[in-house]
């Protein structure tokens, strides 16, 4: 699932990348106003997380050019906390907002709460897609009303990447990227990961829920 | 189980468990620096003698135009409008100080919480990911600190240099060691060109690197990612304008970008306070204080410094101080 993230502080950018990027999400960043209605033409983002102080094309123009055209979540996240930019920001369309300094945990919050609202299926903070649950923070999983299975750290990231994206096929760098960030890891170690998780999966639910598309990469098919 | 306590992975811990008390600290000592900042950039009353005088003394022994000096705007007995023009750039400055300190707070703080997020552990890369996005907070944070209370000394007359003899080789190799983050994480090459022997000056040697960091900052932000920054120093024999045939040596240092170049008309502004390049096209934010650091300092050397666009686009700043 694409999250495009506009943010001209490059350290935070890198932040939140990352924050992003481990719960599963594929981010596209952009620098600037002008970049960011660029890329949201070509990528078309599930969200967006959106600065309002940018260069060359501030954070309310984005998101008034963006709302004119779509209905793509908005998330705005700024340093300005007075009401003025706040309600200023919502009348424009935004679907949150965050005030900087900002927790990444309710950042991720935040973001599924969007997407719930936006009707993803990403509930409560966990993931839920034809009976399997995924507890993302907790790293646990269940088939229908069964016990909770702990995963690893890597195959919970594995499995949020893919249960975020069911029924559709996300490419082996995407996941790569998703699960080990811009470190990355081969193919190899991203096949082995896959092994395991879909055999912990099966011990569950007596199916195997994790398609291989040869050549391109997995889905999650329940 | 005991044996992964000396495990490498257990080392990154303890290591980001010092990183975090360390970084809490300089946090704590930051939100006091920013209230202690902003009383003195909103309450004292701009009481220059100490700078003025200095230059003053300075001025026999360089070339520098004596018209720019006096309009320069750390002097006082400024006209009304331009008074009110001040007015109009602190204002700005008061509301972009919020942008630029809480955004690298917000850095720090979401970096932070990753390294000590004890469910969801980071490993070691990942880890080394995380630091790196903080290091290049920490870089302009200090960079933001140390220009606001130079600055705020400038205003309140309390601006005074320590002299010693310095080799400003060793001056920007202290600016490149602070700037490397930025550059690196905007990719940009830098290609120093130094003398052979000592570049030795009389100077502040913290302020100087102050000035050569503000220089190679200014450099990385306004330079397209992945084009190259070029600092050089040079030793030149010049002429002496003040003595006719007389000739002195002299230290020159450039930094040098690719990125859209000056205004010449408007070069003399971008040297003053509150002022940032390239303000309409919004290219990038600040609080605009580094090149007002740079020439306060510079001239209280008894220096000259100033801009010029480069062949091929960019900009060429350059200082040059009397060589020892």
């Amino acid at each position: 699932m694409k999250i495009l993230l506009v943010e001209d502080d490059l350290a935070l950018s890198d932040v939140v990348s990352f924050t992003l990027r481990r719960a599963g999400f594929e981010v596209i960043p952009a620098y600037d106003g002008a970049a960011a209605m660029a890329a949201w033409e070509t990528t078309q983002p599930a969200l967006v997380v959106l600065d309002l102080n940018l260069p060359k094309q501030d954070g309310f123009a984005v998101c008034r050019a963006i709302r004119s055209q779509s209905q793509t979540p908005i998330i705005i996240l700024s340093v300005r906390s007075g009401d003025d930019a706040v309600v200023h920001a919502l009348e424009l369309g935004a679907d949150d907002y965050i005030v900087k300094p900002f927790s990444p945990a309710q950042l991720v919050a935040r973001v599924r709460a969007v997407l719930r609202r936006a009707g993803t299926g990403v509930a409560g903070g966990q993931l839920a897609h034809n009976g399997w649950t995924l507890d993302p923070l907790r790293r646990e999983v269940r088939w229908r009303e069964g016990e909770w299975l702990h995963l690893t750290p890597l195959e919970a990231r594995l499995l949020e990447a893919l249960m975020l994206n069911a029924g559709h096929v996300l490419t082996a760098d995407a996941l790569i990227q998703a699960v080990w960030g811009v470190e990355g890891a081969s193919r190899a170690m991203l096949k082995q990961l896959v092994y395991r998780l879909r055999a912990k999966l099966e011990a569950l639910s007596g199916g195997d829920v994790i398609e291989t598309a040869p050549g391109v990469g997995y889905a999650f098919r329940a | 189980m005991l044996l992964e306590s000396a495990s490498p992975i257990s080392d990154v811990v303890a290591a980001e468990r010092c990183i975090l008390v360390l970084a809490l600290l300089m946090i704590s000592a930051l939100i006091a620096a920013v209230i202690l900042i902003a009383v003195a950039v909103l309450g004292v009353r701009r009481r220059n003698a100490p700078v003025v005088d200095a230059l003053r003394r300075n001025e026999d022994a360089v070339d520098a135009d004596q018209d720019e000096l006096e309009s320069f705007n750390a002097y006082p007995a400024r006209e009304v409008t331009e008074e009110e023009a001040h007015q109009r750039l602190r204002s700005y400055f008061l509301a972009s100080i919020s942008h630029e300190f809480r955004t690298p707070l917000s850095a720090l703080r979401a970096s932070l919480e990753l390294l000590v997020n004890e469910e969801n552990p980071l490993d070691p890369a990942e880890a080394r990911q995380v630091l790196r996005a903080a290091h290049l907070s920490l870089v302009g944070l200090q960079t933001l600190i140390e220009n606001l209370l130079t600055s705020s000394a400038i205003e309140a007359g309390r601006f005074s240099l320590h002299l010693a003899e310095v080799d400003m080789r060793l001056i920007l190799a202290d600016a490149v060691r602070v700037a490397t983050p930025l550059l690196e994480r905007r990719q940009q090459p830098l290609i120093v060109e130094l003398p052979a022997a000592p570049a030795l000056v009389q100077g502040d040697g913290a302020q100087l690197t102050q000035v050569v960091l503000n220089l190679l900052i200014n450099a990385s932000k306004y330079s397209p990612v992945g084009s190259a920054v070029e600092a050089t120093i040079a030793v030149q024999v010049k002429e002496d304008k003040g003595e006719k045939g007389a000739r002195r040596k002299i230290v020159r240092v450039a930094v040098a970008d690719r990125g859209p170049g000056v205004d010449l008309a408007l070069r003399s502004e971008i040297f003053r306070r509150f002022v940032r390049g390239h303000d309409s096209e919004r290219e990038q934010y600040g609080v605009g204080l580094g090149l007002y650091v740079a020439k306060t300092t510079i001239l209280a050397h008894g220096g000259r410094i100033d801009v010029e666009n480069r062949p091929g686009g960019g900009a060429l700043f350059w200082f040059e101080l009397n060589a020892l």
